[in-house]
């Protein structure tokens, strides 16, 4: 009886336990979606913004932007809300549908053209007019378009023929190179300007390694930067191979995966060609100072063993500079990429020159959702945000570049402005989509392994190449058609609200009668190319 | 077994039945409408948003040409005899533990078994991941420290494997194609999962002492013993633990897709069905396609569990 | 009259472009539009509006399910939207395009099969075929776009039937001799455009289109040349085709032509990604002449 009791008693703790957890965990989360959505008669309101950039330095900068508004606006409190990247898509896609969105979202994942039109409002209309925060600047009569580095065309949809969201930042790509390991190998903290430069660092960091018997990296890359890297070396070395194809309308530029994809099966070009074989014995070279397995390894670990003083360089993003200046105890220099000039080494005949940064375009989009209830103090915000004060804050603080026009930054941001004094070479192999892409990094291997060769990788390649890039392009074929298909409802309506005085329906017809040429055209490209290739 | 009631009585207590309500609400959502909404979208050209286009049956034709997801089954077919032969130390272990004379030691046994189970999986994999890192991994550490490296390089000039293992180059588990499948035989070594070792000592527990005894009369030694006795008993528990594990290995690319990633690893040597689905879905954009492999991967695990059950159907 | 300026970012290369002057070409197009004005009645409803603009912002679903709403008025507007969301409402089914073209063939008739309404019903008649239909019905398609730039519509939507003949045309035929002959035949369209975006999409479409079967350059540099005298509104657009119009210059030999067109493309996108090498090029163009 007593044990009966006992058991009772445990039993009923237990339950007490499980009730007291449930409602400490429920009471708050109930409350919460209580009050948001009540209607607000208090005096202040709060606007919450959110967004995947969890490094440091963004989330510093954005409180300090938070707190700058609300300084001119004491009845506005803006909440920052970062959600990690690997669960953001998920997390905005729930709150969307489920109508709980905060007032401002960065766009640019699980974005579709339907979702973008159906959750967040366009900013066309503020774009045509000067922001009124740049007022007493240099761009105070500035359209807010212009006043963007890439006049807002990233932020341009060209199916919804609308902006959504504006942008804050611009990425650049760069190599980080830890000073203290480069003063132990070479005796000083310069940097290589000329790859030759850079391939002599590397044999002297094999000799100290050698001779200290310290095991080191020379570079550490990962499966997320490596490939930026591998694009690079071919960009740097095919350049040339665009100028004899029969396709080559368009000097110095990047030639629509279509064109290749005809020349390849025409027979124009394949992985033996003179370029590609340079681009893949520059690959080899590069490759066979990377970490063994790098294509397996993450972004965080190629950081980690950086940051520990294991690796003397490692390729990163603009954005990857306030976490590793945070984190690192030793000081970081940032270089270009480096790849071989003309005339610097007769193994690289095809190199044209410096590979420029390939665009301007802007970045960090963050856009009004329809679902928030002060629609016009959150696009106020974003005004506030993209203004040219704000801008140069938010990028002195956070360590990554504006996004605005003649924004100044800090000296440790220089290294990181966009160097347009290059070309922009030619193509790199997976260029075409989700296949072509696959079949190089699973193959890259047989070029940068001890056991790999030149030839191994380019005649895999040649013989595996063709299905894929046909698999891609009747994937990017198939995407033109269903566009071309949603043309044809939209140019209908925009004409016949035009038609009823809508002077800005007008106003896309007009650019969406371009786009649908265009789509076309890209599209009977790509079903010849297809065809070829079969 | 208890007599059957007559419906009339059965629903007399309809009430009872709408406990049952939260749970079916729950599986029908959960369970059952994403499993119909995949074979819906089977049918579908459809990228994962609003956009689809009816295609009937087109889906289904090009998983005949897909080389890859047909090549992905040899990989997983290799997968699943290890797994099977990998059972093998957890029969070992539940056996040896059966075997203790002192049943305060098989509880402490049982439970240093259990201990490991509260780290989840995916840590388990990451600490993997790491074991497997060219330079600073531990696999690579104890093969240099052993000498099986320097035996692994003989034997690649030996046979002429190509140069996987060389000397100067650590040995690079996750980046040589044909190392792949082997490391993820290797992975989880020794092999004993706490689940299987307990449903084993379970089945061993039910076997009599008195059987031992008449054995021990008859002169059987200890392999004996466990050669007819013990394997036979517990041959039920093998099955279902040999039908689960078959389930679970074509049915999972979380592995492959932390060690290897999206592509399945240099040369797409790791390529799984499970990993190739998700390769097709959420980096070519093909949903439906994915959902159309979804369900052919669904007809060979039930395939496989009918012909389970009925050439391993167990003789009470 | 509508005024652009503001809405206009482009204007700055356009109007230095070209002598001509874009703007009153613009302004002309969208004088244009109460001339070629669906019907006489007054203009759509508030209600009879909202389908349109959700079908114009791809709510194709949201867009249909107005129009249905809508089906008991009498304006045949909205039967014409019925079908054109149709087209594009989730799952595209062939019952769908099916029931898009019963009722875009009635509207090609009643009720008179030489209004706006029935010139608009054939055009998407005419793209069911073309890029609806499994097997797609090429000839149909191509006879409906001819007719309708025959039929001199002066809706610039309409007129892009010729740049589409011109699209399916490209790689019609397996020698490109062929495909030249047969867009040889579709030059005198140009005759039937009365509208600035139709006559530069179909001198672009017919540029680059000659150019793919390896033409007459000096055929293709006139319909770009002409294409690039109306002007585009998307800056990419401005810069593929100079940049197309400048590397052909220079492969035939026409130092002049190239060395004008790099020098815009510079003048007018000094920040570009492409401006240094374009200027290498150039640089290499005026020491050495044309390759």
């Amino acid at each position: 009886m007593e044990q009966t009791n006992n058991s009772r008693i445990w039993n009923l703790i237990g339950l007490g336990l499980v009730i007291i957890f449930f409602l400490v965990a429920a009471i708050p989360m109930v409350w919460k979606s209580f009050t948001q959505s009540l209607p607000t008669d208090s005096k202040e309101i709060t606007i919450r913004f959110a967004h995947w950039q969890l490094e440091g330095g963004v989330r510093r900068a954005f409180d300090l932007a938070a707190a700058e508004y609300t300084k001119l606006h004491p009845n506005i409190r803006v909440e920052q809300l970062a959600i990690p990247d690997k669960i953001y898509v998920n997390w905005l896609i729930t709150q969307l549908i489920g109508g709980t969105a905060p007032d401002i979202v960065q766009m640019g994942k699980g974005m579709s053209d339907e979702r973008t039109t159906r959750y967040f409002l366009p900013t066309s209309a503020l774009s045509t007019k000067p922001n009124p925060y740049n007022k007493g600047t240099t761009l105070e009569n500035t359209p807010l378009r212009e006043t963007f580095i890439d006049d807002m065309e990233s932020v341009f949809s060209t199916t919804l023929l609308d902006h959504y969201g504006v942008p804050l930042s611009a990425f650049t790509l760069r190599m980080y190179y830890n000073l203290d390991l480069l003063q132990e190998i070479t005796g000083s903290t310069e940097l290589p300007a000329t790859y030759g430069q850079f391939a002599t660092l590397l044999k002297q960091t094999t000799e100290f390694s050698q001779k200290t018997k310290k095991r080191l990296y020379h570079i550490a890359a990962s499966g997320d930067n490596a490939p930026s890297l591998i694009d690079k070396v071919f960009r740097s070395q095919t350049g040339k191979l665009g100028d004899g194809l029969a396709y080559d309308f368009l000097p110095s530029t990047r030639p629509p995966a279509a064109h290749l994809g005809m020349a390849f099966a025409n027979g124009e070009w394949d992985f033996n060609e003179p370029s590609m074989r340079a681009a893949v014995t520059l690959l080899r070279h590069l490759g066979s100072h990377l970490q063994p397995g790098f294509m397996q390894v993450s972004r965080d670990d190629a950081m980690f063993n950086f940051i520990q003083g294991n690796a003397l360089m490692m390729p990163g993003g603009s954005w990857d500079y306030s976490s590793i200046s945070a984190q690192a105890d030793f000081p970081v220099g940032v270089g270009m990429i480096p790849t071989p000039l003309p005339d610097e080494d007769s193994r690289w005949p095809f190199s044209e020159g410096i590979i420029s940064d390939e665009s301007t375009n802007a970045s960090v989009v963050m856009a009004v959702t329809k679902e928030s209830r002060h629609s016009e103090i959150a696009q106020d915000f974003l005004l506030f945000l993209c203004s040219l004060a704000t801008n140069e804050m938010w990028a002195q603080e956070s360590g990554w570049l504006p996004a605005v026009r003649s924004a100044k930054i800090g000296s440790e941001s220089q290294s990181f402005m966009p160097n347009l004094n290059g070309f922009t070479g030619g193509f790199s192999p997976g260029f075409s989509g989700a296949d072509t892409k696959r079949v190089v990094q699973t193959s890259i291997g047989l070029a940068v392994n001890p056991n790999g060769s030149v030839d191994k990788f380019t005649n895999h390649l040649n013989s595996e190449f063709r299905n894929a890039l046909a698999s891609d392009l009747e994937r990017n074929a198939i995407a033109a058609k269903i566009n071309s298909q949603r043309a044809d409802t939209v140019s209908l309506a925009l004409y016949v609200l035009s038609q009823n005085g809508d002077a800005s329906a007008a106003d896309k017809l007009a650019i969406q009668l371009e786009g649908m040429s265009a789509t076309d055209r890209g599209y009977q490209l790509g079903l010849q190319a297809i065809k070829l290739l079969k | 077994m208890s007599a059957p009631i007559s419906p009339k009585k059965a629903l007399a207590e309809w009430k009872l039945y709408l406990f049952l309500v939260p749970s079916l609400i729950l599986i029908l959502l959960f369970s059952y409408y994403p499993a119909i909404s995949a074979i819906y979208h089977s049918f579908f050209r459809w990228n994962g948003g609003e956009s689809k286009e009816f295609i009937g049956f087109q889906n289904y034709a090009q998983i005949f040409n897909d080389k890859i997801f047909l090549q992905s089954f040899l990989t997983i077919g290799i997968l699943i005899v290890a797994n099977l032969l990998k059972l093998i130390p957890s029969i070992i272990m539940a056996v040896f533990i059966h075997r203790l004379s002192s049943t305060k030691f098989q509880y402490w046994y049982r439970v240093l078994l259990v201990l490991p189970m509260v780290v989840p999986g995916l840590v388990t994999l990451f600490i993997w991941k790491f074991f497997f890192n060219p330079n600073l991994g531990a696999l690579n550490y104890f093969m240099e420290f052993s000498g099986l490296k320097t035996l692994l390089v003989h034997l690649d000039q030996f046979f002429g494997w190509g140069g996987i293992f060389l000397n100067d180059f650590p040995i690079s588990w996750l980046g040589e194609p044909q190392l792949i499948v082997p490391s993820l035989i290797i992975w989880g070594f020794p092999w004993i999962g706490a689940v299987g070792v307990l449903m084993f000592i379970a089945g061993l527990q039910s076997i009599g002492t008195e059987i031992y005894e008449a054995a021990d009369l008859d002169g059987i030694g200890p392999i004996g013993k466990f050669i007819y006795i013990e394997f036979p008993l517990i041959i039920t528990q093998i099955r279902v633990i040999v039908v689960l594990m078959m389930i679970g290995t074509l049915q999972s690319f979380g592995m492959q897709f932390l060690l290897l990633g999206e592509n399945g690893g240099p040369g797409g040597a790791g390529m799984v069905p499970g990993l190739w689905m998700f390769n097709r879905a959420f980096i070519a954009g093909e949903f439906g396609y994915a959902c159309a492999l979804g369900l052919c991967l669904f007809v060979v695990i039930l395939g496989l569990t009918f012909i389970n059950n009925k050439f391993l159907r167990v003789e009470k | 009259m509508i005024l652009r300026k503001q809405s206009a970012p482009l204007l700055p290369w356009l109007s230095s472009a070209c002598p001509c002057n874009v703007f009153a070409s613009f302004l002309l197009v969208f004088a244009l539009f109460p001339a070629s004005s669906l019907h006489s009645e007054s203009p759509l409803s508030e209600k009879n509006q909202t389908p349109w603009r959700n079908a114009s912002v791809f709510l194709f679903n949201d867009a249909y399910a107005g129009f249905v709403k809508n089906a008991d008025s009498a304006d045949p507007m909205n039967r014409l939207g019925q079908a054109a969301t149709l087209l594009n409402t989730q799952p595209r089914t062939s019952q769908n395009i099916a029931a898009a073209q019963e009722i875009l063939l009635d509207l090609s008739q009643n009720p008179s099969p030489h209004s706006t309404l029935s010139k608009l019903s054939r055009f998407l008649l005419a793209r069911i075929e073309e890029n609806y239909l499994t097997p797609p019905q090429l000839g149909e398609a191509k006879s409906r776009y001819l007719e309708i730039v025959k039929d001199k519509t002066g809706i610039p939507l309409l007129e892009l039937s010729a740049s589409r003949l011109v699209a399916l045309t490209t790689f019609a035929k397996d020698k490109p001799s062929e495909n030249l002959a047969a867009l040889a035949a579709l030059e005198p369209l140009a005759g039937f455009l009365t509208t600035p975006e139709g006559t530069r999409e179909f001198h672009l479409a017919m540029g680059l289109a000659i150019l793919e079967n390896e033409g007459d350059p000096n055929l293709v540099l006139s319909h770009l040349i002409k294409a690039d005298k109306i002007g585009f509104r998307r800056k990419e657009n401005v810069i593929h085709n100079w940049l197309v119009i400048a590397r052909l210059s220079e492969k035939i030999g026409n130092k002049n032509l190239a060395t004008e067109y790099y020098q815009r493309f510079i003048n007018n996108f000094p920040n570009d990604p492409k401006t240094f090498g374009i200027q290498h090029r150039l640089t290499n163009l005026t020491k050495n002449g044309a390759n």
